[in-house]
């Protein structure tokens, strides 16, 4: 249950009890000594009382001296005790009135002694009287009468009664004294050592739960200050990564802004070569259109060309047909001489001649074949390249037709051209604007980044001093836990 | 075709215009010259796809796209009848005569036989020869793939781009003859 309270309650509570302890201690012994006090002053009251009735009775001793003394030899010098006593008696009774006042024995006494004092007193008086008078008989027969004898042998009877019992008293008293003065010594004795016992058994079991608790107090202290250090030693690192990192990014952030105010300019270049672009755009428009109406000049002209092969073919086609002609004729003509050749052969020497004349006609005819095949064959290649011309222009009118279209659409891009170089205008100026307020900012982020990167510095520094801080208390919580628990201290 | 190429293949036509034209002319101006009794006429025709010579010694005439007459009959050598100048003569297929395989178009034909003239039908009339008579005569035989001699020609002559077997149209006949008999 200890465990559980805390330090301040546990300091408290061995206080407390030690408080307790010494409180009641005082207290007994208070009450020891006020009782011893008491005590002693009753044994000092009694003494007093003691000594007024011995007083009591020397006073009336020296008067009775000095009136035996002056009776004797009837010098006033002899007075002096007399006249000393019996002014002193009075005081002296009176004083042991109030002394007894608490005992009615002692006062009956008293009240018994008083008239005896009182007859003695008078009769040494008279005696007194009557030597100064010179009546020394009287005076003789007087004390030889043993008056006042016998008033001071009841006296001292009285005054002897008194003594023993304040003697008796006194005698209580010390013995009263004494046991009080036991009683005290044994209360101051024995509390002291139960308060020594209860004290050092509190501070043992206070220190040992204080022990522990502060021994676990600081051992987690002392891993909690590796463990800070250890964060630290990282925080330190982090911290130096971290400027170094703040630093790459301030030059980052410098050649951004360079490159913000690169891109700027360029972007300005930008709008003013779009702006030219633009203008080029529109004379381009007006270019094509004119190449536009050039095209359809080229298309009427590649139509009166394919017309004029179409018909060049069909000529070729009829020399074809007239070559055919001509070729069956070269052929016929050709088998006509062969024939006339054979007929010749069986006739007479008119015959030879005619075979002659035949094998001429053969040879013409051979030759006009010949030719025919070789005409053939140049109408077949001026018909295949009437054809391929045709084909040719023909593929030129659809590439011209193709090209009008083109040229329109071509037309119509440079007028997207021209709006979008327009609309490219404006981006780049809104981009060249932008970029403007892009360095702005920029340069604040530099600052930005300039004051962080101070700060970063601070933080290192602020990293050391906590690394130091984690040190110390490391070290502390090691000197800590070594006046706590020196043996586990030395081992760790 | 280029304009360059255009003008030149019209010169070439004109330069072959007036060729023909000058040698026309020039056989008119050539003094007349007499046939040279050395010299043998000869066709160069193609049966199946070999090049063969026909003396015209052996020959009637030479004629194309005359019109067959089909006839119906048993030798399937027999192409049908013909008729020329006032006269009927049947027409064979030479190739077939020859052992080829018959020839699906026969626009050429020779007419030989004498007093009852045969045409022989064929497929290609390529040149009129005039080879050396002595050439004529003295070719080698052109032998079979086995080295057996052609029973139908007789010696060769080298005209016209190829070796030519010349045909014994005698022996055409002879075939002939087996073959309807």
């Amino acid at each position: 249950m200890i465990d559980n309270w805390t330090f301040g309650r546990k300091i408290a509570s061995g206080f407390a009890l030690a408080l307790v302890l010494l409180i009641a201690i005082g207290a007994v012994s208070y009450r020891s000594f006020a009782k011893l006090a008491t005590t002693a002053e009753w044994v000092t009251h009694t003494h007093q009382v003691l000594e007024h009735i011995s007083g009591l009775y020397g006073q009336l001793k020296d008067a009775e001296t000095g009136q035996r003394g002056y009776v004797i030899t009837g010098d006033e010098a002899f007075l002096e005790p007399y006249q000393t006593g019996s002014a002193s008696v009075a005081n002296v009774l009176k004083e042991l009135r109030q002394l007894t006042a608490d005992n009615p024995n002692q006062q009956k006494r008293l009240d018994a002694a008083e008239p005896l004092i009182a007859a003695k007193l008078a009769e040494l008086k008279e005696t007194i009287d009557l030597r100064r008078k010179g009546d020394l008989d009287a005076t003789v027969k007087i004390v030889k009468g043993g008056e006042g004898k016998r008033y001071m042998d009841q006296l001292r009877r009285t005054l002897d009664e008194m003594d023993n019992e304040e003697r008796g008293l006194l005698a209580q008293r010390a013995e009263e004294a004494e046991t009080a003065t036991h009683s005290a010594q044994s209360v101051i004795i024995f509390g002291t050592l139960l308060c020594v016992l209860l004290v050092t058994a509190a501070g043992i079991l206070i220190t040992r739960s204080l022990t522990r608790q502060i021994g676990s107090s600081v051992g987690q202290i002392q891993s909690s200050s590796t463990e800070l250090q250890a964060a630290a030693n990282q925080q330190a690192t982090a911290t130096k990564e971290q400027a170094t990192a703040m630093s790459e990014i301030g030059t980052t952030i410098s050649e951004l802004l360079a490159t913000s105010r690169q891109i700027a300019e360029s972007a300005q270049r930008v709008a003013q070569i779009a702006g030219q672009t633009a203008a080029a755009a529109r004379t381009g428009d007006a270019t094509v259109a004119t190449a536009h109406d050039s095209i359809s000049n080229i298309r009427k002209q590649v139509d009166l060309i394919v017309n004029h092969m179409l018909e060049l073919g069909k000529k070729s086609q009829q020399i074809g047909a007239v070559l055919d002609i001509v070729a069956e004729l070269a052929e016929q003509t050709n088998i006509l001489a062969i024939n006339a050749t054979i007929e010749a052969a069986g006739a007479s020497e008119a015959g030879k001649r005619f075979a002659v004349v035949a094998d001429e006609i053969r040879k013409l005819a051979d030759r006009v074949a010949g030719s025919t095949k070789e005409i053939r064959g140049l109408i077949e290649e001026v018909r295949s390249s009437v054809n391929t011309t045709i084909m040719t222009t023909e593929g030129g009118s659809k590439s011209v037709d193709a090209g009008a279209r083109q040229f329109s659409e071509v037309a119509a891009a440079f007028a997207d051209i021209a709006g979008l170089v327009g609309t490219t205008t404006e981006a780049a100026r809104e981009i060249e604007l932008s970029t403007k307020q892009q360095a702005t900012a920029v340069e604040q982020v530099n600052v930005a980044i300039t004051s962080a990167a101070q700060a970063t510095k601070e933080t290192e520094a602020s990293s050391g001093q906590t690394l130091q801080t984690a040190v110390e208390l490391s070290s502390l919580s090691r000197t800590l836990l070594r006046i706590v628990h020196p043996q586990t201290a030395s081992v760790t | 075709m280029s304009t360059s190429e255009t003008r030149t293949d019209a010169d070439r036509i004109h330069a072959v215009a007036a060729a023909l034209r000058r040698s026309f002319d020039d056989g008119f101006a050539a003094p007349a010259i007499s046939m040279n009794e050395s010299q043998e006429g000869m066709l160069a025709i193609r049966v199946g796809t070999d090049p063969y010579a026909l003396l015209l010694s052996d020959i009637m005439g030479l004629y194309s796209d005359v019109r067959i007459i089909a006839v119906p009959s048993r030798v399937p050598q027999f192409k049908g009848i013909v008729g020329l100048r006032g006269m009927m003569a049947p027409v064979y297929d030479l190739a077939a005569l020859m052992h080829y395989p018959p020839a699906p178009s026969t626009r050429w034909m020779v007419l030989a036989g004498g007093a009852r003239p045969v045409g022989f039908a064929f497929e290609s009339f390529e040149a009129h020869l005039r080879v050396p008579a002595a050439s004529a005569q003295n070719g080698a035989d052109v032998r079979e793939e086995g080295g057996a001699t052609r029973q139908y020609t007789r010696g060769s002559v080298r005209a016209a781009g190829a070796l030519r077997a010349i045909i014994r149209m005698d022996a055409v006949m002879k075939l002939m003859g087996e073959n309807t008999t």
